[in-house]
């Protein structure tokens, strides 16, 4: 019964580290083109973001538990606390070293190690399924981003600067859906993962807001100022294709990282132009992590399932 | 309720306006100096107009000190910010050869009170030609900065380059006028009507530069 208490307590804390660390990591990749174009400010890109994610996994986050349900059939709280502490060790070591990793993969790896490792593993079909989605979402973003752009740089505007504050509303617009999409998606995931009940979505509400605004200061910055030095249209069209993509994800019931999405949207951007300007070095770096660390974690959780 | 209000703000199209202020003074300051190269050197106007153009010039400056803060400190894009800045340094280096340009015939103006035998070559239509393409090219500068439309802005850009290769063929004309008559005239006359040949030119390459730039800013902001 005490060892009952302990591992709720615990998934409940790792819930929390866990959705408070993606909070704060992703909040740059959601607001920080609205920011770094200063539309809005830092504090208020922060409130459009924890209020996307707030709204993102109340509505639609509870459709992750699937994800879960297949993937760790038992649901015993203690593989729950083990994916969880996987996905979060997994993370904190990427950003230490600079290497960006996605949560939800680190997790879906780390569920699939351990029911694997039990012998519970049944959803072959499901791990297909996902693993089709995060080759074929890249590959789509990709497309979809340089087609947009491609269409909108065609477009001659009879006024430009009404254009142009089109674009600034709908930056804001993206920022509000892309944090809302990762909420329904990744940090839907999370909680799922620790058991989606009215306790964890408070705490992941909680987390959220933690994150957002006592994590993600220097990321924000970061990104804003150097990776996001991109021009209005692109930004639209990155965050345009990762919002799709994403919530697509999301009512399909698969995770998908919002960064994989973002990341190769952002690649698609950049081959849209005559003049190419895009280093595939970084993007294949990234590329590669997307395939490393659902392994490392499915790895891992087959070693922690074992012992 | 501030960042709200910022959300309807287009940063850019307020800088442009701002800029435009300053258009304004360069053909008010230009406007001066037509004034001042048809008055006669003993004119005391010529002092007085002298100094309207330096009140011009510490104005530009003042505009031109706000703009720079609003490029950095506003709504704008920060892929445009280098470019609003060179626009708002190369529309102020054009007030500030205004200024040079009245100095220098206010300066001129001293030196043949003070006895500097005067060879009165015919130079005003060279200058009025120049002054007048500088007016031409003050005025589809601001044309550019109120303009919504690519279209017509590209082809303002292109007018006003083509002032600009006019204002560098009235500029060799004059030079060749200019070493032409080099024998009558003295080394001070020589050189103040050389240096004001190479400051109109260079008035209407800061008027094609700006052109330049507002093209690249406008297309930085859309594509």
């Amino acid at each position: 019964m005490t060892l009952m208490i302990w591992l709720s307590t615990a998934v409940v804390i790792l819930t929390f580290a866990a959705v408070m660390l993606v909070a704060g990591n992703n909040l740059s990749a959601c607001v920080g083109p609205a920011v770094g174009s200063r539309i809005i400010t830092k504090r208020f890109g922060m409130l459009i973001g924890a209020a996307g994610f707030s709204l993102g996994l109340i509505v639609q986050g509870a459709g992750m538990t699937r994800t879960v349900n297949l993937l760790l059939p038992s649901g015993v709280l203690q593989f729950r606390a083990e994916a969880l502490l996987v996905a979060i060790l997994i993370f904190v070591i990427a950003d230490l070293i600079r290497a960006p990793v996605s949560v939800s993969m680190s997790l879906v790896g780390g569920l699939a190690g351990l029911s694997v490792a039990q012998g519970a593993f049944r959803s072959g079909v499901y791990v297909a399924e996902v693993a089709f989605m995060w080759v074929a979402a890249p590959l789509i973003a990709i497309a979809f981003s340089f087609y947009l752009l491609r269409i909108i740089n065609r477009s001659k505007p009879k006024n430009f600067w009404r254009r142009l504050q089109i674009y600034k509303i709908l930056l804001i617009a993206l920022a509000l859906s892309t944090s809302y999409v990762l909420g329904a998606n990744t940090i839907g995931l999370i909680v799922a993962t620790g058991g989606f009940d009215l306790t964890t979505i408070a705490v992941a509400v909680a987390a959220i807001f933690v994150g957002t605004f006592y994590l993600s200061a220097g990321e924000i910055r970061r990104v804003s100022e150097e990776l996001f030095l991109m021009r209005y249209p692109n930004a639209m069209a990155t965050l345009l294709t990762s919002t799709v993509l994403v919530e697509a994800a999301t009512l399909l019931k698969i995770p998908l990282s919002n960064t994989q999405a973002l990341a190769s949207a952002v690649f698609g951007a950049g081959l849209s132009y005559k003049s190419k300007f895009v280093s595939a070095k970084p993007f294949l770096l990234t590329a590669s992590t997307w395939v490393i660390a659902p392994l490392l974690s499915f790895a891992i959780g087959l070693i922690l399932g074992s012992i | 309720m501030k960042s709200i209000k910022g959300i309807l703000v287009v940063g850019e199209k307020n800088i442009f306006g701002e800029l435009s202020q300053i258009v304004d003074i360069a053909a008010e300051a230009n406007a001066l100096l037509e004034k001042m190269f048809k008055m006669a050197p003993t004119d005391s106007k010529l002092t007085e107009a002298q100094r309207a153009v330096q009140t011009l010039h510490r104005k530009a400056s003042e505009v031109g000190f706000k703009v720079s803060e609003d490029i950095t400190g506003g709504a704008v894009s920060p892929n445009v910010i280098d470019s609003l800045l060179a626009c708002a340094a190369t529309i102020g280096d054009v007030v500030h050869t205004c200024l040079h340009i009245s100095r220098e015939l206010d300066r001129m103006a001293i030196a043949y009170s003070a006895g500097l035998e005067m060879h009165h070559a015919d130079w005003d239509p060279v200058f009025d030609r120049m002054l007048e393409l500088i007016e031409k090219s003050l005025a589809k500068l601001k044309q550019a900065l109120l303009s919504s439309d690519m279209a017509e802005i590209l082809s303002l850009h292109k007018e006003i380059q083509a002032l600009e290769d006019r204002g560098d063929d009235i500029k060799d004309q004059g030079f060749d006028r200019l070493y032409g008559i080099a024998p009558q005239l003295n080394y001070l006359e020589f050189f103040h009507y050389q240096k004001m040949l190479h400051n109109c030119e260079d008035i209407l390459n800061g008027c094609a530069d700006f052109a330049s730039l507002i093209v690249s800013v406008v297309t930085s902001i859309l594509k």
